[in-house]
């Protein structure tokens, strides 16, 4: 064994030890760190042509006319096509959701008479060369008709549904004529007589959070090469996608093909974050592969990603709290409004996300009176789509904000208030529907403070305000919902996986999750060398083929843990099942008397009666076949499917109006220290901790990768990152210059804890771990910068945490506190 | 990157490189380390019909010690300064701000000449030369001409080299028994200053004799803060007695405002950071 396997113990273990739990090494690293990925732009075709998008300088303009004959005469250009010349060829983009009486807009891949946002496509091309698709574009004479632009909420509705929720609205203009106004969509529901709690409680307190435009940046940008073969009506795309499957769907529906004639392929994804999880410019080259009879590649330009990619957050949030006396949490009220850009449902599926907020912002605490409104609106910026997070991290900044705002109201330890009101007993039904169905919510949050030693780092606050130093400390708790299931959309709640032990003893499996760099191809592998006594090494797992995996559901929501994991478990379950009885037929023994471990199966206590996995899959296959070894077996190979769902969701409003999207609930605690330099507004993050609980870890290396990303990501959308966009609906953010990313210069120490606690719902007691710093981390800054600037009596409740904002909220403090030197 | 189309030409010494900006004149564009240039290219912001690419002029790259003075050719890359003993041992300021240049991969691309001639007044080059007072050798048509720093940077991405000129060269006198400090504001680091203070001071007994403050990102070029530089003079370098001056910093500046801070809050910045600038640089 060199040092390299020391730290992966699997490598050298093919003992009963089992995989699960272990730190196998990831075994897609080795061709992705070797350039030997197959990204979709790594797609080798015969002759390809390349797309170019022509995109709308205007946030809002009718489009007068498109002429493309320049462009169609350049010598190298194969096609150029307008939006109105494409209606011809496809339909409108089908929606990704359609629930809670949500509006949808009806609107082309390529728009045809009106843009709705800066950057969407009016045009396309493909050329011979990606240099002349691009020279063509500029070729191409689009007429405008500017309209007013929507660049606010205010813009939309003439009023912010904070003063005046019902309205009336006087809109600077409407988007979708058809709707009459803005709002895509208003949902309400109450339980437990919230207003009556609230005129009775003994303390209310509110906060209004709020939070800024950012959103994922992949490293690889969408991109797709579609070939079109015209004799048989088949159309081969590779896409990067979250969703191969939905993508499918999607795509033959809006090019009118037959659905099985459509194969979506996605090896390699080179990043999703929940960003790729729509079907709408990706549809462009597909259109042109049919039109053009030539293979098409599309590789989207970095700033057409920051113009026109799923967008999230932006959003202000009213949350409401009453409050007994000691603090424990009586009722919650609270009022959401999004600003969704153009879209949030049918483009790209972002308006779930503010459902996701209004519906868990009482986190992982106790309450039982609860009333929600959420108004999603449209306004003139690129589509809201999904975005790691997805209203979880907005429902947690509102009740972390609430709770730190309610413990300065009482007098309270912050830390104590949490404790205080943190759910102890499972299953529980939340107020707003979900049911929690397991957890250690308390356990976490005392992880979190005796690691970060919370009364020694009081003290050196306190010195620290002694010389003038401003440092804060931020500790709070988070709710990771998991597995997100919406029916009535492309996000629906079941995975499907078949398993197959092959006829020389290695495994396949065949899964319906997509790998978009979370290791999906090592866990599990884990699960299913576990289930048959295999080595991971000895188990491929297949996905991103619509031609080769059973309809699956892909990659979002932290869904994988939970669904995916789930039905490879129970499929391979049925696959051992029937080894082991062709097995038991081969050595004329009990199946119960069988082990199997290490590629063999034996006799119990008779280790010598044994046989090889390889042995055993020979003879059920070949020779003799099943006939001799599965006889009387419905279906006699090493061969299961399953598909895996739960009871745990329910799409038909309740009586309340309540739904429940989520079955499984991750969580976790986390713990920040920073120092704020009061003269710039800088903020120094010392150190954060994160306690995470995310039931059964099947890779603590993939689990403990997965909270170092997400935190980093929060933070990244906390203090840097920005769309942003000026009063015309212009996008000032249209290069990595301006919307900055963290870098490894940017990241703090990070302690990671870990805390198991199996759900009860699933075969392996398996939930989600996909998200978790995100969700907690806007929330621990702020905390945390709200602390520091104590002395100031300053509220911090928007992002981003940029140095001249937290300057102003110094600046313009109600107390000035005495500054060092 | 999808530039537009342009012909490239390498000539191999000043000379040829002069005669092909001649020929071509407006139409053709300089191409030093390519980190400026070729994302102007990249999202088509400019479209020269021929790239002069002066990466095969060895003489360009040199960096000669001359005693009293460090010459720096115009294609010394940030990395081979960094590298060069005498300029960090005498002219610690310009070596300080350019460590701070953006990342490794850049810095071994990216010159000094081309950072200068780029004259974004965000960049973190200009202000050390102004600071330091260095020399810029042009050359053109009618031979070779010297311009000094504070005579250089005439407006956002202009500056004294002709379009049928080059910049070659740089000339630093040594800056030994000054102290010195490069104070740099940024949200990400590795990125472009929000605001910048190049400072550069001699203390003689407690007392600031004289003081050169260069500003980035506060107007449409890099700047000197005279009325700071003049008000140091006799100061004494503490927190007390540099106040005054250092508040003096912004006056006279016409910052300019985006999403990482407006007019006011980089004018406030220049006051703070030269003050943290200037202790540090009578300190050490
Ligand atoms: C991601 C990134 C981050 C960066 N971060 C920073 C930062 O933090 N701070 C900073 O200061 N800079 C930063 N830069 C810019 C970098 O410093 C550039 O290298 C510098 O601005 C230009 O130098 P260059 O040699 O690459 O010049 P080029 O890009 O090749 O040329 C720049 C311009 O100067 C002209 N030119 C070049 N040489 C000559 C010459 N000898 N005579 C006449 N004209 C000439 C060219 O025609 C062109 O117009 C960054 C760049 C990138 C890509």
């Amino acid at each position: 064994m060199n040092a390299h396997d020391s730290h992966s113990p699997a490598d050298s273990n093919t003992g009963p030890e089992p995989f699960v739990g272990q730190s196998v090494r990831r075994t897609e690293d080795l061709r992705l760190l070797t350039g030997q990925g197959m990204f979709t732009d790594d797609a080798v075709v015969v002759d390809p042509v390349y797309c170019a998008i022509l995109r709308s300088p205007h946030a809002h303009a009718r489009i007068v006319s498109v002429d493309t004959s320049r462009a169609q005469a350049m010598p190298e250009v194969v096609l150029a096509i307008s939006g109105a010349e494409a209606a011809e060829h496809w339909t409108q983009i089908p929606a990704g959701m359609d629930l809670m009486d949500m509006k949808l807009p009806k609107v082309y891949a390529i728009a045809t008479d009106k843009v709705h946002y800066e950057g969407e496509p009016v045009a396309a091309v493909v050329a011979e060369t990606r240099y002349a698709a691009e020279d063509a574009l500029a070729a191409i004479d689009v007429e405008y008709e500017p309209l007013p632009a929507v660049a606010s909420v205010e813009d939309a509705l003439g009023v912010h549904p904070f003063d005046a929720p019902d309205g009336p609205w006087s809109p600077k203009a409407v988007l979708y004529e058809e709707w009459g106004h803005n709002i895509q969509c208003d949902w309400a529901f109450e339980i437990g007589d919230p207003d009556a709690v609230f005129a009775s409680a003994p303390h209310v307190v509110s906060c209004r959070p709020a939070a800024h435009r950012y959103s994922g940046v992949p490293m690889e940008t969408r991109a797709v090469v579609a070939e079109y073969d015209a004799g048989r009506e088949t159309l081969k795309m590779r896409v990067s996608t979250q969703l191969p499957h939905q993508s499918r769907t999607l795509i033959a529906q809006i090019l009118g093909l037959s659905e099985p004639n459509v194969q979506v392929l996605a090896d390699d994804v080179g990043g999703g974050f929940g960003n790729k999880t729509q079907v709408d410019a990706e549809v462009i080259p597909a259109l042109m592969a049919k039109l053009s009879g030539r293979a098409v590649k599309w590789f989207e330009p970095r700033g057409d990603w920051l113009s026109s990619g799923p967008a999230s957050r932006d959003y202000a949030h009213h949350v409401e709290g009453a409050f007994d006396n000691d603090g424990t949490l009586l009722a919650i009220r609270e009022h959401l409004v999004g600003d969704e850009g153009c879209d949030g449902a049918t483009r790209s599926a972002g308006l779930g996300a503010l459902l996701v907020g209004g519906t868990y912002s009482a986190g992982p605490y106790h309450v039982r009176s609860y009333k929600a409104r959420v108004q999603a609106v449209v306004t003139n910026k690129a589509p809201y789509g999904a975005y790691r997070g997805y209203g979880k991290e907005t429902a947690n900044l509102a009740i972390e904000r609430l709770m730190d705002t309610a413990a300065a109201k009482l007098g309270i330890d912050p830390v104590a208030i949490r404790q205080h009101n943190l759910v102890r007993e499972f299953p529980y039904e939340m107020a707003a529907g979900p049911i929690i169905e397991s957890g250690s919510f308390s356990q976490l949050l005392d992880m979190v403070t005796e690691a970060m030693d919370l009364p020694a780092l009081r003290l050196r606050q306190e010195q620290a305000r002694a010389e003038g130093r401003h440092v804060g400390i931020g500790v709070i708790s988070f709710l990771e919902p998991s597995a997100g299931s919406i029916p009535m959309s492309v996000f629906n709640g079941y995975e499907t996986a078949s398993v197959r032990i092959m006829p020389d003893g290695k495994a396949m499996v065949l899964s319906g999750l997509q790998g978009i760099g979370q290791g999906v191809e090592t866990s599990l592998a884990q699960i299913t060398a576990d289930r048959l006594g295999l080595h991971p090494g000895d188990v491929r797992i297949v996905y991103g083929d619509t031609k080769a995996v059973p309809y699956g559901l892909g990659a979002y929501a932290s869904r994988g843990a939970t669904y995916g994991m789930s039905a490879v478990y129970e499929a391979a379950g049925e696959v051992r099942r029937k080894l082991l009885k062709a097995a038991a037929g081969m050595l004329e023994v009990d199946p119960e008397d069988l082990e199997l471990g290490r590629g063999e199966v034996w006799v119990a206590g008779v280790p010598t009666t044994r046989l090889s996995v390889q042995e055993v899959a020979r003879a059920v296959y070949l020779s003799p076949g099943p006939y001799a070894t599965l006889p009387g077996e419905e279906s006699p190979t090493l061969e299961a499917n399953h598909v895996w769902t739960n009871p745990n969701v329910s799409w038909v409003p309740d009586e309340h109006g309540r739904v429940r999207l989520y079955p499984t609930h991750g969580s976790g605690a986390q713990g920040v220290v920073v120092e704020v330099d009061v003269e710039t507004g800088e903020i120094q993050i010392e150190k954060m901790w994160i306690a995470h609980d995310c039931g059964k870890v099947v890779n603590p290396a993939i689990v403990h990768g997965q909270i170092i990303g997400s935190t980093v990501q929060g933070l990244g959308g906390t203090m840097f990152e920005q769309l942003s966009y000026d009063d015309q609906g212009k996008l000032l953010t249209k290069t990595l210059n301006d919307y900055q990313l963290p870098n490894i210069m940017s990241v703090p120490p990070i302690e990671v804890l870990h805390m198991e606690t199996p759900s009860p719902i699933t075969p392996l007691g398996t939930k989600g771990v996909g998200e978790g710093g995100c969700i907690g981390t806007p929330a621990v800054l702020l905390s945390a910068v709200e602390d520091a600037l104590r002395e100031f009596g300053v509220t911090v409740e928007r992002t981003p945490l940029d140095p001249m904002r937290v300057r102003a909220l110094v600046r313009n403090a109600p107390q000035t506190a005495p500054v060092a030197g | 990157m999808i530039p537009t189309q342009f012909d490239y030409v390498a000539p191999g010494s000043v000379d040829e490189a002069l005669a092909a900006l001649a020929q071509h004149g407006d139409d053709a564009k300089v191409l030093a380390g390519g980190q400026s240039l070729l994302p102007v290219l990249r999202m088509r912001l400019n479209a020269p019909e021929v790239v002069i690419d002066l990466g095969k002029i060895d003489a360009l790259r040199e960096i000669r010690d001359e005693g009293d003075t460090i010459t720096i050719g115009a294609m010394a890359t940030y990395q081979s300064i960094l590298d060069h003993t005498g300029i960090k041992g005498s002219l610690r300021l310009l070596h300080q701000a350019i460590s701070e240049v953006a990342d490794p991969q850049i810095r071994h691309r990216g010159t000094l000449g081309g950072a200068l001639v780029h004259a974004d007044p965000a960049g973190d080059c200009g202000a050390p030369t102004l600071a330091l007072e260095a020399d810029l050798v042009i050359q053109g048509p009618s031979g070779e001409r010297t311009v000094a720093a504070t005579d250089f940077f005439e407006d956002l991405f202009t500056t004294a080299v002709g379009d049928d000129e080059l910049l070659t060269a740089i000339r630093f006198r040594k800056h030994d028994g000054w102290g010195s400090h490069y104070e740099k504001f940024v949200r990400v680091a590795h990125q472009w200053p929000i605001v910048s203070i190049a400072a550069a001071v001699k203390v003689d007994g407690g007392t600031i004799s004289e003081a050169r403050i260069g500003l980035v990102n506060m107007g449409s070029t890099a700047l000197r803060a005279s009325a700071t530089e003049a008000a140091l003079v006799g100061a004494q370098a503490t927190a007390e007695g540099v106040a005054e001056a250092c508040a003096k910093a912004a006056d006279g500046t016409n910052p300019p405002s985006d999403l990482n801070g407006d007019a006011d809050y980089r004018r406030h910045l220049a006051t703070v950071l030269t003050k943290r600038a200037v202790l540090k640089a009578a300190g050490g």
